[in-house]
């Protein structure tokens, strides 16, 4: 009997023991916001009280570099005198962040802030009241600079239910896929370019070809496993000119729709036109070994394998780029690394504002505090600069009023990658020089060919289907990431038993879901 | 009523010694057993982070329809009662063989090695398992395709065949138990009474004719115990060995995937706390019958042998 304890009763157990530390927890929290501020302490007579020392503990993303410490140590020291708070950062690595994540709202654990977007839980935790609601009050009283500062559209878009749950990024940015290639392997084989899907494609046969012990682009990981699928997706709804798709968010319920048309006809993705070709291009790319036959196990995403030397091509956007560009000119010069536009004239996307931001969790002990805290990370260019960038005079140096040189220690603090991305601020932004050398080139052609969708900000609420999403979600973690890898000996057949287990779990639901919602979206975000 | 209270108390005074080595058991039980079901509760909630498990609003059975909506319900419970069936079935014949082996050995120093090694592979993590399999079966780099490809034959792609998993699986967990449950008859069949074997011999009874009638009837006992233990954990998949071992692969999750993996891949991507809680009530639902189920046969059939 004993052996049939559950990890799910382990893991209730501990929930429940935890979350009664929490409540004890949550009660006493309360008392430091209620006393009338002691007055003492704080130099501003009118400013909230910080006359208690708190150490606020945040999450990132990422593995932690490994000057980290040392610039935290600055950013703690002008917090410290500033609001008498330091930072202690916590770190879930990317291979496992989609399953820690969750688990740490779950576990009682006591933290303060998180980094968040649209693409990291942000409407699921919000949802669950996972975070602590911002509101215009406390926006004013505790991050004064924030309020000021905070674009009007970013503060809308990150409304749940009306409420504010994080703070957006105060930054407006591209996002563009690349390929990043090794130089000397591109020479040996006398591949020009990959600015083309066939260039691409010629590449990575040269690979299978000649270099056995390679694998030519290994995806496959939760990071990257719908990124060539995507790529290839967008290539052909953008061919379709006024007639392309919009997948709508949350994307792992597989629905599109028109993104022209005025009546939001919603559809599954397996629907559309273009699903078949996108396929057929995936399978013909891993019939030929341009990925692993293991790629469905993959547990290191295509950045780390390329940067291992284990594989000769991966994708990621441009941001990464940008980072690891700069990192294995550093460690590998001999790669020569060549970055190419991955989009093949799909247009970029100007992102949401909600790609990156902070939020401060619910259960927050100091939410107050956590709110100045990064009040000062987002706002005050010391802090700034040191999170984004790192130590000036040791990780980089100023180049005019909006470049940076990246210094040789840069490769314990890389630009632009510790997870700072919600705190970005286009009044401190400055861009590397002597980056990717075609980085002008390309973000030019971004630029002309870029556009916000329409359905950006469309936020689904599924509070009245939530059984046809389980049944629909856990489709997609299954069936459908194995088609966007390309696996399937007979697409047709597969499609087709994919839709019948889609209509089993209810999608037609699903979509009138959609339907409803995505009609009422148009009315209020009439097209200009 | 009194008196029942007064015997227990005198009960409790004369094996103060027994009740005291049971303590600890029965601390463990109760704070990891007892206690937590009262999270029970989560299946029949909406769970939300703030108002906690006891908090969060209920909603009656609404989170049980997902499990059967997914359409996962029938084929995770299949998969973990043929899994189950299949180890017990293989594991406990492959133990009985090894520790009467063993026995019949001579030579100490051999059977003591041969044991430990055999005890060894208890003690290696699953997720250690699940490198050693994935970097023998890997399509590309493993150790078996470069095997095959030295000899100039075709590699085989394993992750991508779900008729192979079966067999993998109950290997593997032959490997790691098999090991554990021969120490345990070992333990029982050196109980047997010796003079037994000596009158044998002297009737003349051959190896095979001691095994048949003394040494199989002497663990029955044994068999008995362990094998309604495992009823017990009959719709429980060893949650570890499927997670690690199978690396939650897509391609074969069709005969892979237990209630545990599901319960746990479903709370994963879905945060939906009350769901999964449902899903797993149910197998603890069923557990509970099929304990209930098999003591009741077995007191009919060996009425000494049951458990309660």
């Amino acid at each position: 009997m004993k052996k049939s304890a559950k990890l799910l009763a382990l893991v209730l157990a501990l929930v429940m023991a935890l979350s009664l530390f929490a409540a004890c927890g949550s009660t006493s929290s309360s008392a430091p916001a209620s006393t009338p501020a002691a007055a003492s302490g704080s130099g501003t007579a009118a400013g909230p009280d910080i006359s208690e020392e708190v150490t606020l503990t945040m999450y990132l993303i990422g593995d932690r570099p490994v000057d980290n410490d040392l610039v935290f140590e600055k950013i703690n020291e002008r917090l410290k005198e500033e609001i008498n708070a330091t930072i202690d950062v916590k770190f879930m690595s990317w291979s496992e962040y989609e399953q820690k994540y969750p688990l740490i709202f779950a576990s009682g654990e006591d933290w303060d802030m998180i980094f968040t977007a649209d693409w990291c839980f942000y409407n699921a935790q919000a949802t669950k009241q996972g975070f602590w609601e911002i509101t215009p009050e406390a926006l004013e009283t505790y991050a004064p600079m924030t309020a000021e500062t905070m674009y009007p559209e970013a503060w809308e878009q990150a409304k749940v239910d009306g409420k504010v749950y994080m703070l957006p990024m105060n930054y407006q940015e591209l996002t563009a896929y690349v390929w990043m290639a090794r130089g000397d392997l591109m020479d040996k084989y006398g591949i020009e370019s990959l600015d083309t899907f066939d260039g691409a494609e010629e590449y990575m046969q040269a690979i299978v070809d000649n270099e056995p012990s390679m694998i030519p682009l290994d995806v496959g990981s939760d990071y990257d496993r719908q990124f060539v699928f995507d790529l290839i997706w967008n290539v052909e709804s953008n061919a379709k000119g006024e007639d392309n798709y919009a997948v709508l968010t949350p994307t792992n319920l597989m629905t599109c729709v028109g993104e022209n048309d005025p009546e939001a006809n919603v559809m599954s993705t397996l629907d559309t036109d273009i699903f078949m070709t996108t396929l057929n291009k995936v399978k013909d790319w891993r019939d030929r070994g341009f990925w692993s036959r293991n790629a469905v196990v993959n547990t290191q995403n295509n950045t780390e394998s390329f940067q291992a030397g284990k594989s000769a091509l991966a994708v990621m956007n441009i941001n990464t780029a940008k980072s690891l560009y700069a990192t294995l000119q550093a460690e590998h010069p001999e790669w020569d690394v060549r970055v190419f536009d991955a989009m093949n004239g799909a247009p970029a996307t100007i992102q949401s504002y909600l790609a990156n931001g902070m939020s401060i969790f619910s259960k927050s002990k100091h939410p107050e505090r956590a709110l100045m805290a990064l009040d000062y990370l987002r706002n005050d260019e010391i802090c700034h600069n040191l999170f984004c960038y790192g130590i000036e005079g040791v990780h980089w140096e100023a180049v005019g009023e909006t470049g940076l040189k990246s210094l040789p220690d840069s490769v314990n603090y890389a630009y632009d990658s510790n997870c700072n991305w919600g705190v970005r601020n286009d009044k401190f932004w400055r861009t590397v020089e002597g980056g990717i050398p075609n980085s002008e080139e390309l973000t030019e052609t971004w630029k002309a060919t870029a556009r916000s969708g329409r359905y950006l900000t469309f936020v689904f609420d599924d509070s009245a289907v939530k059984n046809e999403v389980a049944a629909v979600s856990e489709i997609y973690n299954s069936d459908y990431k194995l088609l966007q890898l390309g696996f399937t000996d007979d697409p047709e057949g597969d499609v087709a038993k994919l839709k019948t287990k889609l209509e089993a779990a209810g999608v037609a639901a699903l979509q009138d879901a959609f339907h409803t919602q995505a009609l009422t979206f148009l009315e209020s975000h009439p097209v200009e | 009523m009194k008196r029942k209270k007064s015997a227990f108390l005198r009960d409790l005074k004369k094996n103060r010694v027994k009740w005291l080595m049971l303590l600890p058991a029965a601390i463990v039980v109760i704070l990891m057993c007892y206690i937590p079901m009262g999270g029970i509760v989560l299946a029949f909630k909406e769970y939300n982070y703030h108002d906690g498990i006891f908090g969060s609003p209920w909603v009656g059975f609404k989170n049980f329809e997902y499990f059967f909506q997914s359409g996962k319900a029938w084929s995770v419970t299949r998969n973990t009662i043929l899994y189950n069936v299949a180890f017990l079935c293989v594991n406990t014949f492959l133990q009985i063989t090894c520790a009467i082996l063993l026995s019949e050995l001579a030579g100490k120093w051999f059977k003591r090695i041969t044991q430990s090694v055999m005890f060894f592979p208890y003690f290696i993590s699953w997720v250690v398992v699940g490198a050693f399999i994935y970097n023998m079966f890997n399509f590309e780099f493993g150790a078996v395709n470069t095997f095959l490809r030295s000899l100039g034959m075709d590699p085989v792609d394993i992750y991508s065949n779900k008729a192979v998993w079966p067999f993998i699986l109950i290997g593997v967990s032959a490997f790691k138990n098999v090991g554990y449950g021969t120490v345990m008859y070992l333990a029982s069949i050196m109980n047997i009474d010796g003079q037994l074997y000596e009158a044998a011999d002297l009737d003349g009874a051959n190896m095979w004719q001691k095994i048949r009638h003394i040494t199989l009837p002497g663990i029955r006992p044994t068999v008995v115990i362990l094998f309604l233990l495992a009823i017990g954990t009959i719709m429980k998949g060893d949650f570890q060995m499927f997670w690690q071992v199978t690396g939650n692969n897509p391609m074969v999750l069709d005969v892979t995937d237990v209630i545990d993996t599901y319960v746990t891949r479903s709370l994963l991507q879905l945060q939906e706390f009350g769901m999964t809680s449902a899903a797993g009530l149910y197998q603890s639902t069923f557990s509970f019958l099929l304990v209930l189920l098999a003591n009741k046969l077995v007191k009919k059939v060996e009425p000494d042998y049951a458990l309660f």
